[in-house]
């Protein structure tokens, strides 16, 4: 048994560092954005989320610092949105690497690849060819599971919330957390 | 629980002191117990509901990090299996309330602290405040507020009934066993005890107590019987030394007996000597005093023919006396002093007895004064003589005056007439020492006395002087005896021939006649 106060005492301080290194910077940036938040900022952070949710398999990486590769198919401004979010970030001592996917690029080395609805059209080409990749599809448009999208975003009552494939997610050898598929809004395909 | 007024029995005793210190150690530990509960009780509770909070946590993560309030408020949902938590909140990053869960009994559903606080457990009223700030990859998502039961008063009273049906039980257990291992202590002693009682009602000092235990009670038991034994050793032994006294006493009785008898024998005896002597005494003074009026009477009646012989003498003498020759003048002469000496000798014979009959009056007088007196008396009939006189002035004794001036008359004119020869006659009257006492004295330097005949000197009619030398009668040393033998008195006399004689005589002072 663990000693209850030391444990406490432990954990408040660990807070009031926490509070003051981290927590602040990235609340007082929240906050600016609270007023008027926008759909794709709360989707950056999300992906920025997934990652933490989401576990590869071993041979996805080809060391064990190596970065994470999220890989967006879609405008610039979304890029430098994400780069805002996850510079300085790390995943399990990895750090997040932000790559722009277009039709022609190489998809090798990516872990997660975001389709814009402005880019669904490449969807099922992408799809396609991150068929047996460990990459975690992630898209905003309907039907999009149905063409092997792991993770899908809808906007429902105002607020971002997604879909999972987790059947597609599972081909690919990716494991989703249990806790990410509790707040989902749905959950297709499970597997077992 | 046990009547004070009365007679308390070690028993009693023991089983109270039993019952008590159960009943104090039961409450000590007790309380002891229910303090050492509580504070673990809330500890536990503490750590629990932490342990709860974390896994709360750890499960809102996501939602708190996806916003999805929903799965929040279910997550906390689950916590109705927990019905001792009131309510929970969870609070998102920015402070602002996310989920909120109030158990079915909650009352306050709507007392969610609208801010995040960061307090350490509180205890508030009957319930317990917990906050617990959710993190995740060292990033605060949020914060976890837990409102939980806390039933402390039905923790102490449900801990209080426990204790004390405990400490009936072990009251309950206490009484069986203390009874049990005080009969072994007690029975002894209250057999002891009853003995004891037995024995001051009976005193029958040949019982003994059983010994049964080899303890301190044990040795108590052989102290008895030790201090009996002695007991009945010593009575026996003033039983006997008892017997001896009264044995001892029956013979002092016997011999008090004896000696009351011979006392009374003695006494009877004495009585009857008394009497005797008494009836001697009194015959002896009837002849005594027959005798006295007796030799009275005869002198009385001598004198009566002796002055018919006398005065016929006389009248012959006068009437015829120129018819008588020389002859007849000389034996008609020597007829007369013949007569007139047997009328003196008569008149001392009377004074005699008189001196002896006459009745005692003792008064103190002043000797010294008499004896002047009779001094001066004999300068007046004999003024020829020259004597020297000496007499110590205020000689005082206890007598009577007539019998003691008829004994200075006496000692005086003997001392005249013993030294009449004397050119240089001394007398001398004075007190001398005399055997630790103090005897008067007449002193002359007469003629003396031959001591050989000193024994002599007082009898009557006793002469030491041929009467032509120095003419007496020889009555009056005698009569001056009696009367100093009549006074309790003793008389001497001193002498050496031609030198002088002294008269010595003793009186009984005041204190001798007081003495008896």
């Amino acid at each position: 048994m663990y000693n209850g106060k030391a444990y406490l005492r432990h954990h408040i301080l660990k807070m009031l560092l926490l509070f003051l290194g981290v927590v602040v910077p990235v609340a007082a940036s929240a906050i600016d954005t609270a007023t008027n938040i926008t759909e794709y900022q709360i989707k950056a952070a999300f992906i920025y989320k997934f990652c933490l949710y989401i576990e590869w398999p071993e041979n996805a990486f080809p060391a064990s610092g190596s970065p994470i590769v999220i890989g967006i198919a879609g405008p610039e401004n979304f890029i430098s949105l994400l780069e805002n979010i996850v510079k300085d970030r790390t995943v399990n001592d990895r750090p997040l690497l932000i790559r722009h996917i277009d039709s022609t690029t190489a998809i090798e080395g990516v872990h997660l690849l975001f389709v814009t609805r402005s880019e669904q059209a490449y969807l099922p080409q992408l799809a396609a060819r991150t068929q047996n990749l460990p990459v975690l599809l992630v898209t905003e448009s309907d039907d999009s599971l149905d063409q092997g999208s792991s993770v899908n975003f809808v906007v429902e009552d105002n607020r971002v919330r997604f879909d999972v494939g987790l059947g597609n997610a599972e081909q690919k050898g990716l494991r989703l957390s249990a806790q990410l598929l509790k707040v989902a809004r749905n959950v297709r395909g499970a597997s077992r | 629980m046990i009547n004070r007024q009365h007679f308390q029995s070690i028993r009693y005793k023991l089983f109270a002191s039993v019952l008590l210190i159960t009943v104090s150690a039961l409450i000590i530990s007790g309380i002891a117990m229910i303090a050492f509960d509580l504070r673990d009780y809330r500890q536990r509770l503490i750590e629990d509901l932490t342990t709860q909070c974390n896994l709360l946590g750890l499960a809102n993560v996501s939602a708190l990090q996806f916003d999805d309030p929903k799965s929040a408020t279910e997550s906390l949902s689950t916590l109705a299996a927990r019905p001792q938590i009131l309510a929970a909140a969870i609070y998102d990053a920015h402070g602002a309330l996310f989920a909120n869960y109030a158990s079915a009994g909650g009352k306050d559903t709507d007392a969610f602290p609208p801010t995040v606080r960061t307090d350490e457990p509180k205890i508030k009223g009957r319930s317990l405040i917990l906050w617990q700030t959710i993190i995740d990859r060292k990033e605060v998502v949020g914060a976890l507020y837990i409102k939980a039961d806390y039933p402390i008063y039905a923790r102490v009273w449900q801990y209080t009934r426990i204790v004390l049906s405990a400490m009936v039980l072990a009251l309950l257990i206490a009484m069986v066993l203390s009874f049990r291992i005080q009969r072994g202590v007690t029975t002894p002693i209250l057999n002891i005890a009853k003995l004891a009682q037995r024995i001051t009602q009976e005193r029958d000092y040949h019982l003994r107590a059983e010994k049964t235990t080899n303890d301190e009670i044990g040795h108590l038991v052989d102290a008895f019987n030790n201090l009996l034994s002695e007991v009945d050793a010593r009575t026996a032994a003033l039983e006997l030394s008892s017997q001896h006294l009264r044995e001892e006493i029956g013979e002092r009785k016997k011999i008090d007996e004896a000696r009351l008898r011979a006392t009374n024998e003695v006494r009877r005896l004495n009585l009857e000597l008394e009497k005797r002597v008494e009836a001697r005494t009194s015959e002896l003074e009837r002849a005594n005093n027959e005798l006295e009026a007796f030799s009275y009477s005869v002198s009385h009646d001598l004198r009566t023919p002796l002055r018919a012989i006398d005065g016929f003498s006389q009248a012959l003498l006068e009437d015829y006396g120129q018819n008588l020759d020389a002859t007849g003048h000389d034996y008609l002469a020597r007829v007369r002093a013949g007569a007139q000496r047997m009328g003196t000798l008569i008149d001392d014979l009377l004074k005699l007895a008189h001196v002896s009959r006459a009745t005692l009056n003792r008064e103190s007088i002043d000797l010294s004064a008499i004896a002047d007196e009779i001094v001066a008396d004999l300068r007046v009939s004999d003024p020829q003589r020259k004597v020297d006189i000496t007499i110590i002035p205020e000689l005082m004794a206890l007598g009577d005056p007539h019998l003691l001036r008829i004994v200075l008359e006496n000692l005086f004119s003997n001392a005249w007439k013993y030294s009449g020869k004397r050119t240089r006659a001394n007398i001398e009257f004075g007190l001398s020492q005399h055997n630790g006492g103090t005897a008067y004295f007449v002193r002359d330097n007469g003629a003396g006395f031959d001591m050989a005949y000193a024994n002599k000197l007082f009898g009557a009619f006793q002469r030491l002087h041929d009467a032509k030398e120095f003419p007496g009668t020889g009555v009056g040393l005698a009569t001056v005896q009696r009367i100093i033998h009549r006074h309790g008195g003793h008389i001497w006399a001193e002498a050496v021939i031609d030198k002088g004689s002294t008269f010595y005589f003793t009186l009984r002072t005041t204190k001798e006649l007081q003495n008896g």
